[in-house]
C-alpha cells in the first residue's frame, strides 16, 4: 500500500516541480535533479549575478520551498482520499433504485458511504452482507449500516452462491485496482466475482483514485498476495498433535493455506465507479496516465544520468 | 477422349415441405428414384411407413413414438402369478445393484404390480385407516396385488394397449357407490394426511399427493353395470401404475411456513410449543425457523408428557436437536435404529391392525422428530421405504413375526442401501484417484471420506485439500482423521478456493441428494467450491448413495431450504476477538440468516458415483423413475 501511495504522491510532483521542459516530470526526475539543483538552476539562470553567496542561500530557500511543497502535496492527497467517499456516494443513486438487493462483501468505507447516499435518497433495499472470513470484517459493516437504519442481513462466505440468485447487484471495495481493470480484493472476492457472472448480476466495484496502480497483474494470485497467520484458521490447541507430525520426507503433513487478497479478473468486473464517474475495466489504463509518470513505475529504479 | 458423362438429373428447386407433416397413405412405395432435394422429405416417411405400418402411420419423419418400454416389461412379468411374493425377501446382501438385470426386471415388475397401491405411502393410510368393513371397492383395491394375479392372462394383454386412452374410459367405469367410498376414505385419511403433511416439509413428497390426485382421478363421471364396473375397477388398478404413479410422482408442493392458515393449524397439532424466531429474513419467510433457546427447554420439560414417543426416538431426537448426529448418512441409521427398537417394543393394541396402527405410531414419531429438526431427504425416502414394508406385511404373520420381518427389513435396508453401496462407491471412486494428484474435498462428506482413506490403503499417492467453512467447521473433524491416517492434507477456508484451485486435479463432494433435474443438493459452499472448480476446469466427481436421489426439482437454493441457528453466525468460535455483532442480534434492521443448505446446478457436475455406477446428472431421473420401484423397495 505504501508503494501505492508514494506512486500517488508523483502526480503531486508534477504539479509542484517547476521543472525545466526538457526533463519530463516523474519523481525520479526531481530526486536526481536535487542534488545538482543547484547547478541547473544556476544554468538556468543565465545572467544571475549571484555567485558565491547566493549559491548557499538558493539552494536552502529552493529545498525548502521544495519541501513546502511536497508536504501541501500530501496533505491535498489526504484530503482527497477522505473526500472521495463524497463524489462516489453521489452515484449511487443512479445505481440503486427501489426494491432492490444488494449484496456486498467484506467492509469498505466507500461501500458503506455509498449505501447511505442512496437511503437518504429514500430509496428502499436490502443489504447481504458476506462476512469475509478470515478477518469478518462485514460484521463490522452489518453493525454499521443497521444503525444506519439500512434493512442488513449476515451471511456467511459459502451462502454467497445460494444467495445470489435473488441479489440484483453486487457492490464491493477493494484495496487496488490494476492497470487492466483486475482488481486485489479480500480473499472469496473472485467466488463472489464467478458467481455474479454466472447469475448476469452486475458486479460493480466502488474505488477512490489512490487504490489506481499502474502495474500490470502477472500471476497476481501469488505475486501480489499475503499470507496471513494460520491460527486465524485452526486453533493450535485442537491440532497440536496434528501440527508436529511429518511424513517419512520430512515434510510437515500438515499445511495451512491462509491467504490475504484474491485476484478478480477485469472480464468479471462491470463496473468501476471512481470520483470521476463510472468507467469500464478497459479504460483504467487511461486514467493510470493522469496520475502516473511512466519512469515511476519502478520505485527501485535508479536512473543513470 | 472421356466418354460423355450423362447428364446429371437436373435438380429441380422443388419446394421443400418444412416442419411436421403428415405423409398421405398413397404414397408409400419408395418409388422411382426421387429428385435429391425433394427426396429428402419424402424419403424419411415413406419408411416410415414401410417399416412399423401398424402405428406409425400419422407419424412426421420427426416423430418418434415413445417407447412402451414399461408395458412391455410389464406384461411377461404378470404372467407369474406365484413368484412376486417371494421376491422382495429373496435378494440376498450379495446382490448388488450394478449387476443382475434379471432381478431388476422382476423386480420392476413386481414393484409394478404392488404398485397399484398408488404411490405407496398414504394411500395405505387411507385404505387402513377407513373401517374395512362395507367398503368392498377400498378392500379390491387392498388386495389387488392378489387378484390381479389371479386374473393372470386377461389382464395382461389389457396392459400392452394404450395407456393413457384406456385408463381414462376405465375410469368413467366405476360406480357412484365405490366413488363415493373411495372419496370418503381419502377424507378421513387427509385428517390423518394433514398432521404429517405440516410436519413434513421436506418428506412429504408423495405423501399428500396420492390422496390429492387419488381424489382427482377418482370421481370419474358415468356409470355402468356392477360386473362390469368390477372387472374395469381391476383393468383400471392394474394400469393405473404406470399411468397414475407418474401422476402421483409429481410431488407436492410442501408445507409454505407464509401461508398463515395452515401454520396455525399445524401449530394447534404440534407436540412441542415452539416460539417463531421474531427477526426473521423476508425471503426465507416459507421456512420454517424457531427459537432455539425455547425449543430445547421445551422438549426436555415435555419429556414425561410425551407418552407416545419411545425412548430410542426422544433420544435421537435430542441428538439431532443439539447437533450431535450430522449428516445425511448417520441421521438416517440413527432414525431406522431408533425405529427398530421402536418397533420391538411395541405391542398392537387391541381391536388394531399392526400395519395401521403400527403407521400412525410411526407417523407421530416423525412429528416428533420433525419439531427437532426438519428430515432431510434420504430419511424421508428411508420413511418411505418403511411405511412401505409395513404395508405390505401379509395379513397372515403373527404379531411377533411381522415385527421380526420389519426389523429385519429394516437391517437390510441399512446394509444394502448405504453400508453396501458405500462400498461400491469407494470402488468406483478409488479408480480415478491417481498417483500425483491434489484432491479438494469440502466440508465433512462420510463417502468421500471412505474414498480417500480406502486409496490411501492401497497405496496411492495423492494430497488433500480440506476446504472448510463456517459456522459448523466440519472440516476440522475430517482434517484430524485424514492426518492421522498419514494422509498429506491442506486445509484452508473456502474463501481461498480461488487460490488452491489452480493445484488441484480433482474435487471430491459429498451430497445430501441429488434431486431429478440433476441439481446438487448439499451443504451450504459447496456451490461455490464447484462453481470455481468449473471455472479452473478441474473435473468435480459428487458421491452420493443411490437412495438419496429425490424426483424433486429445485432451480435455485431458496425454493427450500433449511434454516439454522443465528445465534452461530456472530459468535466466532476460537476468536473471541471479534464480537462486532455481539448484542445486536435483536436489532430490527440487522438479520443474521444461517443457510444449512445450497443447490450445486447440474452444468457444475461431471460426474455422480452411486452404487448405481458412475453416472452423469442427466441420469439420475432415470434412476429415480425408472428403478425406484426396486431400489427403493416400494
Amino acid at each position: 500500500m505504501t508503494e501505492k501511495l508514494l506512486n500517488r504522491m508523483v502526480s503531486e510532483f508534477k504539479t509542484v516541480a517547476a521543472g525545466p521542459p526538457s526533463r519530463s516530470p516523474s519523481l525520479h526526475a526531481i530526486l536526481d535533479r536535487t542534488p545538482d539543483s543547484e547547478r541547473a538552476h544556476h544554468s538556468s539562470r543565465d545572467g544571475d549575478s549571484f555567485e558565491g553567496k547566493g549559491k548557499s542561500a538558493d539552494r536552502n530557500a529552493e529545498s525548502w520551498k521544495l519541501k513546502h511543497d511536497v508536504i501541501r502535496a500530501v496533505n491535498e492527497l489526504i484530503e482527497d482520499i477522505n473526500s472521495c467517499h463524497e463524489q462516489i456516494a453521489e452515484q449511487s443513486v443512479e445505481l440503486i433504485h427501489q426494491n432492490e438487493i444488494l449484496l456486498t462483501f467484506g467492509r469498505s468505507r466507500t461501500v458503506r458511504e455509498f449505501l447511505c447516499a442512496a437511503k437518504e435518497k429514500r430509496r428502499s433495499f436490502h443489504v447481504f452482507v458476506a462476512e469475509g472470513a478470515p478477518k469478518y470484517q462485514g460484521h463490522a459493516l452489518a453493525k454499521d449500516l443497521g444503525a444506519r437504519g439500512l434493512q442488513t442481513t449476515v451471511i456467511t462466505d459459502s451462502a454467497v452462491f445460494a444467495m445470489i440468485s435473488r441479489v440484483n447487484m453486487v457492490v464491493v471495495g477493494v484495496h487496488a485496482v490494476m492497470a487492466n481493470g483486475g482488481v486485489i480484493g479480500p480473499v472469496g472476492l473472485n467466488m463472489v466475482a464467478l458467481a455474479a457472472r454466472k447469475h448476469a448480476v452486475p458486479f460493480v466495484v466502488v474505488a477512490g483514485p489512490h487504490k489506481l496502480c499502474p502495474l500490470y497483474p502477472q500471476n497476481p494470485q501469488v505475486l501480489l498476495n499475503e499470507m496471513r497467520c494460520p491460527s486465524e484458521l485452526l486453533q493450535d490447541g485442537e491440532f497440536s498433535d496434528c501440527m508436529g507430525v511429518c511424513n517419512g520426507s520430512g515434510n510437515p503433513l500438515l499445511n495451512v493455506v491462509n491467504p490475504a487478497f484474491d485476484y478478480v479478473p477485469p472480464e468479471l468486473v462491470s463496473l468501476f465507479i471512481t470520483d470521476i464517474g463510472g468507467y469500464n475495466p478497459s479504460f483504467v489504463h487511461r486514467l493510470i496516465a493522469d496520475y502516473y509518470s511512466a519512469d515511476d513505475l519502478d520505485l527501485q529504479k535508479r536512473t543513470t544520468s | 477422349m472421356d466418354p460423355r458423362r450423362a447428364p446429371r438429373t437436373v435438380s429441380d428447386p422443388k419446394v421443400r415441405k418444412v416442419g411436421f407433416f403428415t405423409d398421405p397413405p398413397d404414397r408409400s412405395l419408395p418409388g422411382p428414384p426421387n429428385h435429391p432435394i425433394s427426396s429428402f422429405p419424402t424419403s424419411p416417411p415413406s419408411t416410415v411407413d414401410n417399416s412399423p405400418p401398424s402405428a406409425g402411420n400419422s407419424l412426421s419423419p420427426v416423430m418418434i413414438p415413445p417407447p412402451r418400454h414399461s408395458s412391455s416389461i410389464l406384461s411377461p412379468l404378470r404372467r407369474d402369478p406365484p413368484e412376486f411374493f417371494p421376491l422382495p425377501a429373496s435378494p440376498t446382501a450379495s446382490t448388488t445393484f450394478s449387476d443382475d438385470v434379471a432381478s431388476t426386471m422382476k423386480g420392476r415388475g413386481v414393484a409394478a404390480a404392488s404398485s397399484s397401491l398408488p404411490g405407496g405411502l398414504l394411500f395405505d393410510i387411507a385404505a387402513s385407516s377407513v373401517p374395512a368393513s362395507g367398503l368392498t371397492t377400498v378392500s379390491v383395491v387392498n388386495n389387488l396385488p392378489i387378484g390381479i394375479f389371479e386374473k393372470g392372462g386377461g389382464v395382461a394383454v389389457e396392459m400392452q394397449d394404450d395407456q393413457s386412452s384406456r385408463s381414462k374410459s376405465l375410469k368413467e367405469k366405476t360406480t357412484k357407490a365405490e366413488r363415493r367410498a373411495l372419496q370418503e376414505a381419502q377424507r378421513a385419511a387427509k385428517a390423518t394426511a394433514k398432521a404429517e403433511d405440516g410436519k413434513t416439509p421436506a418428506a412429504a413428497s408423495g405423501a399428500a399427493a396420492s390422496v390429492k390426485s387419488g381424489k382427482s382421478v377418482k370421481p370419474p363421471p358415468s356409470q355402468k353395470n356392477d360386473s362390469a364396473a368390477l372387472a374395469a375397477l381391476e383393468k383400471k388398478a392394474g394400469d393405473r401404475p404406470p399411468e397414475k404413479d407418474r401422476k402421483k410422482e409429481v410431488p407436492q408442493p410442501r408445507m409454505q411456513f407464509d401461508d398463515k392458515s395452515r401454520v396455525e393449524k399445524a401449530k394447534r397439532r404440534a407436540v412441542v410449543k415452539q416460539t417463531e424466531a421474531r427477526n426473521r429474513v423476508e425471503l426465507f419467510r416459507h421456512l420454517p425457523q424457531y427459537e432455539r433457546g425455547t425449543q430445547r427447554t421445551e422438549l426436555q420439560s415435555k419429556f414425561f408428557e410425551l407418552d407416545p414417543v419411545h425412548p430410542a426416538v426422544y433420544k435421537v431426537g435430542l441428538q439431532y436437536l443439539y447437533g450431535d448426529i450430522c449428516g445425511s448418512n448417520a441421521r438416517c441409521i440413527a432414525m431406522l435404529q431408533a425405529f427398530q427398537e421402536a418397533i420391538k417394543d411395541y405391542s398392537t393394541p387391541s381391536e388394531k391392525t399392526l400395519a395401521r396402527d403400527l403407521t400412525a405410531k410411526i407417523g407421530s414419531y416423525l412429528s416428533f422428530l420433525i419439531e427437532c429438526r426438519p428430515l432431510s431427504i434420504s430419511m424421508g425416502n428411508a420413511i418411505r421405504f418403511l411405511k412401505n414394508r409395513i404395508a405390505k406385511l401379509p395379513l397372515t404373520l403373527s404379531e411377533l413375526e411381522a415385527k421380526a420381518t420389519l426389523r429385519s427389513d429394516i437391517d437390510r435396508f441399512i446394509n444394502e442401501k448405504i453400508i453396501l453401496a458405500d462400498k461400491v462407491i469407494v470402488k468406483h471412486a478409488v479408480t480415478k484417484i491417481s498417483d500425483g494428484d491434489v484432491l479438494l474435498t469440502y466440508g465433512s462428506p462420510s463417502a468421500v471420506e471412505m474414498v480417500l482413506l480406502h486409496a490411501h490403503e492401497l497405496g496411492k499417492q495423492f494430497r488433500v485439500v480440506v476446504v472448510d467453512s463456517r459456522p459448523k467447521l466440519e472440516g476440522q473433524l475430517l482434517l484430524h482423521r485424514l492426518v492421522g491416517k498419514g494422509i498429506n492434507c491442506t486445509y484452508t477456508h473456502v474463501n481461498a478456493i480461488s487460490y488452491i484451485m489452480h493445484e488441484v486435479t480433482r474435487v471430491f463432494l459429498g451430497a445430501s441428494s441429488v434431486l431429478s433435474n440433476g441439481t446438487v443438493y448439499s451443504k451450504v459452499g459447496t456451490a461455490c467450491v464447484a462453481m470455481v472448480a468449473h471455472a479452473f476446469r478441474v473435473p468435480v466427481l459428487v458421491c452420493c448413495e443411490a437412495y438419496k436421489f429425490h424426483e424433486r426439482v429445485q432451480l435455485d437454493s431458496l425454493c427450500s431450504n433449511e434454516l439454522g441457528d443465528p445465534d452461530v453466525i456472530s459468535k466466532i468460535h476460537g476468536r473471541e476477538d471479534i464480537n462486532f455483532l455481539d448484542g445486536s442480534t435483536n436489532s430490527e434492521n440487522l438479520q443474521l440468516l444461517n443457510l444449512i443448505y445450497d443447490a450445486t446446478p447440474s452444468d457444475y457436475i461431471s460426474m455422480i458415483i452411486t452404487d448405481y455406477g458412475m453416472v452423469p446428472p442427466t441420469s439420475v431421473p432415470v434412476i429415480v423413475r425408472d428403478y425406484r420401484r426396486e431400489h427403493l423397495w416400494i
